[in-house]
């Protein structure tokens, strides 16, 4: 199944390749508005130069040999990226593709911003307070655009360290012989996840893609990866209830987690409203501050009452 | 190795990375260019070429086009205008800042004196002012010493050949902005109507008789007719003038037969580029005014540039204001060294030429068939040029020989020791086999000094 990612370059691409016969179509129709945009183009300048002396043609050339060449460099261009776009929908990962895409955007930007200071530096190209303005702002933010795209295109990819503590920590485990608990399973296995590509994101195995592509119904008998490695999945142990903790202390020895039975509180049975009500009860009331009345504060029942009360259990 | 290409590629980088920075200062920090150019140059009048940066291919150290490499006058003509352009590379960051002063002055001669001085119209003063000192009171030019006199660095004279009212003012008004840079700069200027070479002459003398102070160092510049009334004035009397500035002129005279001419510098528009006679005549002028020893005169005395379209009624060209600027601060630091104008007795063109073959004979030397050989090479003088001593140096036996042989002739005369030297041992030189051998055998005296003269002209300081 195809991600959005590269559905995105897809599409990007083709609308690219839809875009040129419909650019030649419309000026060959004449469509004024496209005709005028490129004439003003060609009648613009960037820093002093006009823009076709720019894409390299001589200076007094006409104005319809400057408009074709505009044409057929946009041309060019376009197509150009319309192939890097399919191209990068095309790979397989997408850190790598964006990457790519960066890289594909950083390099021309850098380069054609070279290639314009070299033939500004050589040139006889006398400029204005205006175009200099014009000329520090296309720099620096080409500058920094390229920059941070190359760097982003250039970084390189965080591998986890190899370390030998989790494996030291299991080996502990084992040694004590802790039963193996599935908590400790579910940490190893979220290690593991930091260490192996995640299944949602597209750094999947190429064979699991091409398979998942290919046959459905296959993925479908596979176990869905959410159920795998999503920790809320795993099926937590169960969580002893107080009564039974109080009515077995053993199986509160058994639970697996350390954690918990390192918290008292958490395995204290708490004691039932009717022992805390009972007279012969030893347990002081106040400090369980939970609002029950002292029995001097309460009233003695009357007969009328007497015949409400139901019993409590069977 | 992808480790050492990676290496390089990195090392690349950043070289042209370095390249594109310094080039970038360069080509728009003012300080900067001029700081490099003394540095490659040295200071004005007593520069010599860095050895260093001479191995990087900078700009400064461009070769001069050569005739000889150019048989056609109009790639001649191109390599000049390249030539130009890349020697006063330099001066880009200034004519952006007088381009910028021409869009953006409203009015440059606000704080600026103009005066009539008798018939001379609206000469606009920079206000420079100066203590007079005891030969200037002894001369009757300031009444008592510390008084004070008011001075140019310059004077530059525009040009224009109608003597219209309307024209006048018109073309005054067209050059408020250049004045008004220019002024800043110490330099007087005014338009100045003339309708010949001599009423330019008389003018100019006028100027330098009655208001030396302000008409010591003058720049003249004229368009068409003016230009070429100009030349003319030039190749009249070149000591009057320090720098001359033409675009397009109308008819080119021949330049005159003298070094130590003013700066040179022509423009010329694409599609009015003089035909082959006049434009050889031209080129003649740009290395006329660049045979010089001195490395500022001699690579930026003598320019021509050929611009795509060149508007006459207006502003001066930035090429020409920046060069003019880089003419008045040569004055400024080594007028002392400013060569006087004497007889140009060699032209390259003609030393350039090679003998007829038909003349050559093998064999034992012929002192005759050196004069006849050398007959070809000697330059003729035009009329009313006069004739200037022989230069007491460089005498030899063969010189002396030579001379004999050529007492009569009066253009010999005029060419001096070294310049004879130069030519008749190009001369044997040309006749190939060991004539020059035999030379030495004969006078040794000769063949050193020739290897001394040729050294000195392959040398970049000639």
């Amino acid at each position: 199944m195809y991600s959005v990612n590269r559905l995105f370059f897809l599409t990007l691409g083709s609308v690219c390749f839809l875009v040129i016969p419909f650019f030649w179509l419309a000026l060959y129709f004449d469509f004024s508005a496209l005709e005028n945009f490129v004439i003003a183009l060609s009648a613009s300048e960037f820093v002093g130069y006009p823009i076709p002396e720019l894409l390299g043609a001589e200076r007094g050339t006409s104005v319809v040999a400057q408009v074709q060449r505009i044409e057929i460099l946009f041309t060019i261009l376009v197509i150009a990226y319309s192939f890097f776009f399919v191209g990068l929908s095309f790979m397989k990962e997408a850190d790598q593709r964006m990457r790519y895409f960066a890289g594909g955007i950083a390099t021309p930007l850098f380069f054609g911003l070279l290639v314009f200071w070299l033939k500004f530096i050589e040139d006889d190209h006398i400029i204005s307070k205006t175009e200099k303005h014009e000329l520090f702002e296309y720099t620096i933010g080409c500058l920094v655009l390229s920059v941070l795209l190359f760097t982003y295109s250039f970084r390189s990819k965080k591998r986890p360290r190899p370390s030998l503590q989790p494996v030291e920590a299991q080996a502990e485990e084992d040694f004590e012989g802790g039963a193996a608990s599935t908590e400790s399973e579910g940490e190893a296995s979220s290690e593991e996840e930091d260490v192996l590509p995640r299944p949602d994101s597209e750094d999947q195995p190429p064979s699991e893609s091409e398979d998942t592509q290919t046959t459905p119904e296959a993925v479908e008998e596979l176990p869905s990866p959410e159920s795998l490695e999503e920790p809320a999945a795993i099926e937590p142990p169960p969580e002893p209830e107080p009564e039974v903790a109080a009515q077995s202390p053993e199986a509160v020895e058994e639970l697996p987690s350390p954690e918990s039975l390192e918290e008292p509180a958490a395995i204290e049975p708490l004691p039932e409203p009717d022992d805390l009500a009972s007279p012969g009860s030893d347990l002081p009331l106040a400090e369980l501050e939970i609002g029950y009345p002292s029995p001097d504060e309460v009233p003695p029942p009357s007969p009328d009452d007497a015949e409400n009360l139901k019993p409590d259990r069977p | 190795m992808i480790r050492v290409i990676k290496l390089f590629l990195t090392f690349l980088f950043f070289v042209v990375i370095l390249y594109v920075l310094e080039g970038a200062c360069f080509r728009l920090v003012e300080q900067y260019a001029d700081f490099r150019l003394k540095y490659a140059w040295g200071e004005p009048g007593q520069g010599v070429f860095h050895p260093v940066l001479k191995k990087f291919g900078l700009d400064h150290f461009i070769e001069r086009p050569k005739q000889s490499d150019f048989p056609e006058p109009h790639k001649y003509a191109e390599a000049e205008s390249d030539y130009a352009k890349t020697v006063m590379s330099f001066a880009r960051p200034l004519r952006d800042r007088y381009e910028d002063y021409v869009a953006s002055e409203p009015d440059p001669l606000s704080n600026f004196e103009i005066r009539d001085f008798g018939k001379i119209r609206g000469l606009v003063l920079p206000g420079l002012k100066r203590p007079a000192t005891m030969e200037e009171v002894t001369l009757k030019k300031a009444r008592r010493v510390g008084d004070p006199l008011e001075y140019s660095e310059a004077m530059l004279i525009r040009f224009l050949s109608s003597s219209q009212t309307e024209d006048y003012e018109a073309e005054f008004g067209f050059q408020e902005p250049t004045f008004g840079f220019l002024l800043q700069n110490g330099i007087a200027c005014m338009v100045l109507p003339v309708s010949s070479a001599r009423d330019v002459m008389e003018t100019i003398s006028y100027l330098k008789k009655e208001h030396d102070l302000l008409a010591h160092n003058i720049f003249a510049w004229g368009d068409g007719i003016a230009g070429t009334y100009l030349l003319e004035a030039c190749r009249q009397k070149p000591g009057q003038f320090k720098a001359v500035l033409v675009a397009d002129p109308a008819e080119i005279p021949a330049p005159p037969l003298f070094s130590g001419l003013p700066w040179m510098n022509f423009l010329v528009s694409e599609d009015l580029i003089p035909k082959d006679e006049s434009l050889s005549r031209l080129l003649k002028w740009v290395r006329a005014g660049r045979e010089t020893e001195s490395i500022y005169p001699s690579r930026l005395g003598g320019v021509m540039r050929i611009e795509e379209n060149h508007a006459q009624e207006s502003t001066m060209p930035s090429f020409f204001l920046s060069w003019l600027l880089q003419c008045a601060a040569y004055i400024e630091n080594a007028g002392d060294q400013w060569p006087e104008a004497k007889p140009f007795p060699s032209d390259e063109t003609q030393l350039d030429q090679s003998p007829r073959e038909g003349n050559l004979t093998e064999g034992p030397l012929d002192l005759s068939t050196v004069e006849q050989t050398n007959q070809e090479l000697s330059i003729p003088l035009g009329e009313g040029h006069s004739i200037y001593g022989t230069d007491p140096t460089f005498d030899c036996k063969m010189v002396r020989s030579y001379r004999e042989m050529h007492k009569d002739n009066p253009k010999i005369r005029a060419i001096s020791n070294r310049d004879l030297i130069l030519r008749l041992g190009r001369g044997f030189e040309k006749r190939g086999g060991d004539v020059l051998e035999q030379i030495r055998e004969r006078d040794a005296l000769f063949h050193r000094y020739y290897l001394s003269l040729k050294a000195l002209e392959d040398s970049p300081l000639y």
